[in-house]
């Protein structure tokens, strides 16, 4: 390209660019809008548990709402295996596919249900639109199958559906859904969320059409193609203010919800400026794959690279395949980054979560004060049983928000979602209305954010007072090794799952039962703090002990003594 | 001879709009007063009485757009605010929805809670969620939480109990206890000002009404004191974030109602207009300094939205990205706001993209061109560079324009970018259209409408400098631009009527609920409405109670509003047909639910405020003439115009008015109706 082009070239790109792409993120975010508000699931309605993105017609990612960053692993490859079942020649308007494999389907767990549309100009493809949306239930072996007693083989934690085509010509395949229906437990709202579904492409459809009529057909592919080629710009220019090196960071899972042993999990980050700046993450050393459900594919594992780069590298960096082009990832065939099938996948979150960590500590290696101390990962709970009042089988999915870690300049945030899950709670007042069980707390855990220059974030507690027999499987982690600190902090405190205030039970897994009356206690943990505690200004200081964020006896093994009588002087003053 | 008073505050200025009985207009324009806004009013006030020569005694109504209580959320300047809540349940404020909207950015912040954890006490106490006392109100515990907030000379107390949506009981015994002990305290319950579900949204919006509310007691108090002082007999009456007036003594039991008065009265000028001039479906576009503020008026109604988050920045309005400032559960006309207006700045990313906004060079240091201290390009700079602007300045002159500091700013943007300046400065006008159409996406193509079927009713400083550009971008088949098109938003407060909205939830599948049940309720509800509007002098013969519903398929968690109709059989084809118009689709076994009643009464005026004829005389007069203007990637020569000269014409022309620039670009024609407004269509 001669510099004349160049410049025009960038010209149109400064402009056309910015407004083509607010374009297609209004689409994925009007299509995610209507997801939401059309659903009957509660995992997809209240807690947001779905996602909706814009391909083009090769099958790659242009735009996906900014929501859940797992999920941009959960649609990231939908439509390339949606392409080798079924060949562009075949596709026609009107139809839609369902996929849920982690294998074949381009998901990255069972329960997230992926349903994908052609959008057509004419007789023309110009690109998909697809969304997806966690299901409470898809077969399996126990409601919400994954990581349960027993379940080794991504057989036991459901229905395996690859790409297939669920409607034809905008007409529903009767045959195959009821099939699908019949292999999954409270089946009777599914058709509900298809139809939601499938009406959220269907929006997404006419705007991706009204698009490429204003812009027509040329031009339309032209800013397609720009908007991944600027993206991978940007994330270039960005790499090439790093240093060039090589660092590595290891961390480990507390088990695999089946074998009571540390999943050990490495990365080596290499950032080379040469030909072109790029990264390349070598995963060797982690884990072999388990038999516990907490293997975590390839689309999850490179959600969560990408998840690591834009936070570290600038968040405003658009959400596309362009990451593929600057990063090169090295999972070795059959560990817990890359299983062979049929390895269970259905805990990958919490996997990915620690992932996130171990990315970002050995990003702390080249940028300190970029990242943050390590944070609480993840803590979900399934409750399931027969609620004899409403006379109704059930499952209550329902997570909780731990702490940040700590980071140059800020505290880490109290009780927040992190890393690479932003799904929100359930609200208590919803959950009572719905479900057989009464919550008794919900609230602040003292002393569990790490202490530091800037504090680690605290950890939450909810306790669930069951009404009728409950089933409990937990997805969750740091319940053995504490979220780790950065420059000098102190580590953030541990998660804990309990049965009657008393009896210990473990991060992950289940099915533990609870007979009515029975009560879980379900704390997740804190986070690790950043920089020395010495250093803690006395006001900050203060006005933890004076909200009993920091009680004085722990402020009094973390801290001076002059600045904790400093910081206890102001607090009486506040 | 009686007349009326709208008064407008803004970020920057405050707008007066007087109007006589025989429709002759006045208006004054003078800085806000920050510090103490009402002293600014009375100045202002009292002036344009001396010119006019008019009595306080003959003034009919004062209506006020006021933003006391968002400045005071925003800027964290509310009352010492305590929170007295269910055991186990102190951080139910803090927690939030636990989301966040941006998580890829890790300096990102939660804004602290209003009530911080020390003032959050407990109370032994439980109601489930059927309303039944599954633990009794332990009236010892109230005690000791009112001993420890008074301890902490707290001002303002929240009361919010976990399910008190389903029985206020509770609330009701702790509000007894802390009145009859100190009645000093403004006291405000959750399960008054939102008897709604989900707990944190319903805290959330009882701390906001109690951390503002002291604030706007004192200012209503000032205001009214000074007025009544000033010789005004009328009670004031203030603008509501739903678009009705409210009496200030209301307003100071429920300021929730008042957060977002100032951008609703706008809406209600739009609304008028499109009344006035027979249009059904039209975008309100409010462009300012800082921001660009988009509603919709569809078949005729303004739309409303029932939350909303206070401060949460310029951002997105989109509704995935939710969790950056406070949770308001309360109805309020449905604005998209967008960090787009003449201050925005203009700044390269890191990928070597132009951008523009969401960050302002403000009223200080203002864009280069007014040539006060900024240096720093916005975008009212690229419209100078453009020729758009009156290089003799604005509002008549008193604002100065630059044209080469505005060219001096731009240069090393478009050095970076290798572009010639004048393509540069079309490109962030372009980037700026591009901004300011997200704000109307926002509310349209997100909310399932087709923007295409609305007109563009454009107003505030900047609004009618973008319009045609947005309607083309957005396929907008008319532009609208008011007369005084640049205090547009004062008028509104004059063309509003008393409103208050009530809300109760009554949950439950409607094919099972009692319509004897339903109608007790809004038989409450009526009487709770007609005494407020009693206490406003409307008595019942002037009073208008409209019902709605609001409903969902049973599963769902989202609601529809639609009208009550007569039959719960009607309700639910009439909720089925709505879903199906909003969302495209009906719901496979058509199980509806109930949610809320939600009452609307309204107090109607015998005569309006507003007489049919205006006279107004705020514009320029200057001989017509030309000048180069940029549009498409070129120079034209553009006729320069003012207001009274525009019959019909074609563009490129620019018409200069005292408070605004219109642009007619090339393709479009330029005409005046009836109503004195300018409508711009593509040709």
């Amino acid at each position: 390209m001669d510099k004349k082009t160049s410049a025009a070239q960038q010209k149109t790109d400064a402009v056309a660019l910015e407004v083509f792409s607010n374009a297609l993120l209004s689409i994925s975010e009007e299509m995610g809008a209507l997801l939401i508000r059309t659903a009957y699931s509660t995992n997809i309605k209240e807690r947001h548990d779905a996602s909706t993105a814009i391909f083009d017609a090769q099958g790659r990612m242009i735009a996906q709402a900014e929501h859940i960053p797992m999920h941009l692993g959960a649609l990231l490859s939908a439509i390339t295996h949606l392409l080798k079942r079924y060949p562009k020649a075949s596709l026609r308007p009107g139809d839609a596919f369902l996929a849920n494999d982690a294998y074949n389907g381009g998901g990255t767990h069972l329960a997230d249900v992926t349903v994908a549309s052609p959008v057509f100009a004419g007789k023309e493809l110009i690109g998909f639109v697809a969304n997806m949306g966690h299901w409470p239930d898809v077969g399996g072996i126990k409601p919400g199958a994954a990581m349960t007693e027993g379940c080794t083989e991504i057989y036991q934690e459901g229905l395996r559906i690859p790409p297939m085509k669920i409607m034809s010509a905008g007409k529903l395949q009767e045959d195959l859904f009821s099939f699908i229906l019949l292999n999954m437990r409270f089946a009777e709202d599914r058709p509900a969320d298809l139809r939601a579904q499938v009406a959220t492409n269907e929006v997404g459809i006419r705007r991706m059409q009204e698009l490429c009529r204003k812009y027509g057909l040329k031009r339309f592919r032209e800013l397609i193609q720009g908007t991944l080629d600027y993206n991978e710009r940007w994330i270039r220019r960005r790499i090439r203010e790093l240093p060039e090196g090589s660092w590595s960071f290891e961390d480990q899972l507390d088990d695999d919800a089946h074998t009571p042993e540390p999943v050990p999990l490495k990365v080596q980050l290499t950032i080379r400026h040469k030909p072109q700046p790029h990264m390349v993450f070598d995963f060797e050393g982690s884990s072999p794959q388990r038999t516990g459900g907490v293997n975590c594919v390839y689309e999850a594992l490179f959600a969560t690279v990408a998840y690591a780069l834009k936070a570290t590298l600038d968040p405003e960096l658009w959400s596309n395949a362009a990451f593929e082009r600057v990063v090169k990832i090295k999972a070795p065939e059959g560990s817990i980054v890359n299983p062979r099938p049929p390895a269970p996948v259905g805990g990958r979150g919490t996997t990915c979560q620690r992932l996130a960590d171990l990315l970002l500590g050995a990003m702390s290696k080249v940028v300190e004060d970029r990242v943050t101390a390590c944070g609480h990962g993840t803590t979900t709970v399934n409750l399931h049983g027969h609620d004899p009042i409403r006379g109704r089988s059930y499952i209550c999915i329902d997570g909780l928000g731990g702490g940040m870690g700590g980071r140059a300049g800020h505290d880490g945030m109290d009780a927040v979602q992190i890393n690479t899950n932003n799904i929100p709670n359930l609200p208590t007042e919803v959950l009572e209305s719905e479900y057989p069980i009464r919550i008794e707390r919900y609230e602040l855990v003292p002393d569990s954010g790490g202490a530091g220059e800037f504090r680690g974030g605290s950890a939450t507690r909810k306790d669930f007072r069951m009404l009728a027999d409950t089933g409990f499987i937990a997805h969750a982690d740091r319940h053995l090794f504490r979220p780790w600190p950065l420059s000098g902090g102190k580590p953030g405190a541990l998660g804990l799952h309990c049965k009657n205030s008393s009896e210990k039970l473990p991060s992950k897994g289940g099915p533990h039962e609870f007979n009515t009356g029975e009560v879980l206690r379900c704390q997740t943990a804190g986070a690790g703090g950043f920089g020395d505690p010495a250093r803690r200004s006395p006001e900050r200081l203060a006005v933890d002990l004076a909200d009993g964020k920091v009680t004085e006896q722990a402020a009094r093994r973390d801290y001076p003594p002059q600045l904790v009588d400093q910081a206890l002087a102001l607090a009486a003053k506040l | 001879m009686s007349y009326s008073i709208g008064v407008d505050i803004g970020g920057t200025f405050t707008d007066v709009v007087l109007i006589e009985g025989s429709g002759r207009v006045h208006v004054a324009k003078g800085i806000s007063t920050v510090r103490a806004y009402e002293q600014g009013i009375f100045a202002m006030v009292r002036r344009l009485l001396g010119k006019i020569g008019l009595e306080a005694a003959d003034c009919g109504a004062v209506v006020h757009g006021t933003t006391v209580a968002t400045n005071a959320i925003i800027e964290r300047k509310g009352a010492r605010t305590g929170l007295i809540t269910t055991r186990g349940f102190r951080d139910v404020l803090e927690l939030r929805r636990i989301r966040i909207p941006k998580l890829y950015d890790l300096e990102w912040e939660k804004p602290e809670p209003l009530v911080p954890r020390f003032l959050r006490v407990e109370v032994g106490e439980r109601m489930t969620h059927k309303g039944e006392v599954f633990s009794p109100l332990e009236k010892d515990s109230v005690r000791e939480a009112l001993k420890a907030l008074r301890s902490h000379g707290v001002e303002s107390v929240a009361v919010s109990l976990i399910n008190s949506y389903a029985n206020p009981a509770h609330e009701e015994a702790v509000r007894d206890i802390l009145k009859q002990a100190a009645p000093e305290l403004h006291v405000t319950l959750s399960s008054e000002v939102l008897p709604e579900m989900r707990e944190y949204e319903r805290t959330s919006t009882t701390v906001i009404n109690a951390y503002v509310m002291p604030v706007v007691k004192r200012y209503v108090a000032s205001l009214e004191g000074g007025l009544r002082g000033a010789g005004f007999k009328v009670p004031l009456l203030l603008m509501q974030s739903n678009g009705g007036t409210m009496s200030a003594e209301l307003a100071c039991e429920t300021p929730i109602h008042v957060v977002e008065s100032g951008p609703a009265a706008g809406v209600i000028a739009a609304h008028h207009l499109a009344a006035r001039a027979r249009i059904r479906n039209a975008v309100a576009l409010d462009i300012g300094g800082t921001t660009a503020k988009a509603s919709l008026i569809e078949d005729g109604q303004v739309t409303y939205a029932k939350e909303y988050e206070v401060g949460a920045g310029f951002t997105r309005t989109g509704r995935m990205s939710r969790g950056g400032g406070y949770v308001l559960r309360a109805p309020t006309i449905d604005i998209a706001e967008i960090g787009a207006g003449g201050g925005s700045l203009v700044w390269v990313d890191g990928g070597g993209a132009l951008r523009v906004g969401p960050k302002s060079a403000g009223a200080s240091p203002g864009p280069a061109c007014y040539g006060l201290d900024g240096t720093e390009p916005t975008l009212t700079d690229a419209c100078a560079v453009l020729g758009y602007l009156d290089p003799q300045g604005l509002a008549g002159g008193e604002v100065a324009l630059d044209l080469e500091k505005a060219q001096k700013a731009l240069q090393p943007v478009a050095d970076r970018l290798v572009m010639k300046i004048d393509d540069l400065a079309h490109g962030v006008y372009r980037i700026a259209v591009s901004n300011m159409c997200r704000a109307i996406r926002a509310i349209s193509t997100e909310r399932g409408k087709d923007p295409r079927d609305f007109d563009l009713i454009a107003f505030g400083g900047n609004g009618p400098l973008f319009a045609a550009a947005v309607a083309r971008e957005l396929e907008l088949p008319r532009v609208i631009i008011p007369p005084a098109a640049g205090i547009f938003s004062a008028f509104g407060l004059l063309y509003s009527d008393l409103e208050h909205h009530f809300t109760q939830t009554l949950l439950g599948r409607l094919d099972q609920t009692d319509p004897a049940h339903a109608e007790a309720l809004w038989r409450r509800l009526e009487a709770e409405a007609l005494c407020a509007l009693e206490r406003e002098g409307y008595g019942r013969e002037r009073a208008k109670l409209q019902r709605f519903s609001e409903l969902r398929y049973l599963s769902q968690s989202h609601e529809l509003s639609v009208p009550w109709q007569p039959t719960l059989e009607a309700l639910a084809e009439r909720f089925e047909e709505e879903h199906e118009r909003t969302y495209g689709h009906r719901g496979h076994d058509g199980v509806v639910e109930l949610v809320n009643l939600h009452l609307v009464a309204s107090g109607s005026r015998d005569q309006p405020r507003v007489p049919q004829a205006l006279e107004y005389r705020g514009r320029l007069s200057r001989k017509p003439a030309q000048r180069k203007a940029y549009f498409d990637g070129r120079w034209h020569d553009a006729r320069i115009l003012t207001r009274d000269s525009v019959d019909k014409l074609d563009g490129p022309a620019v018409i200069h008015e005292f408070d605004t620039t219109v642009l007619v670009p090339p393709g479009f024609s330029a005409a005046t109706d009836s109503n004195s407004n300018l409508v711009l269509t593509p040709a």
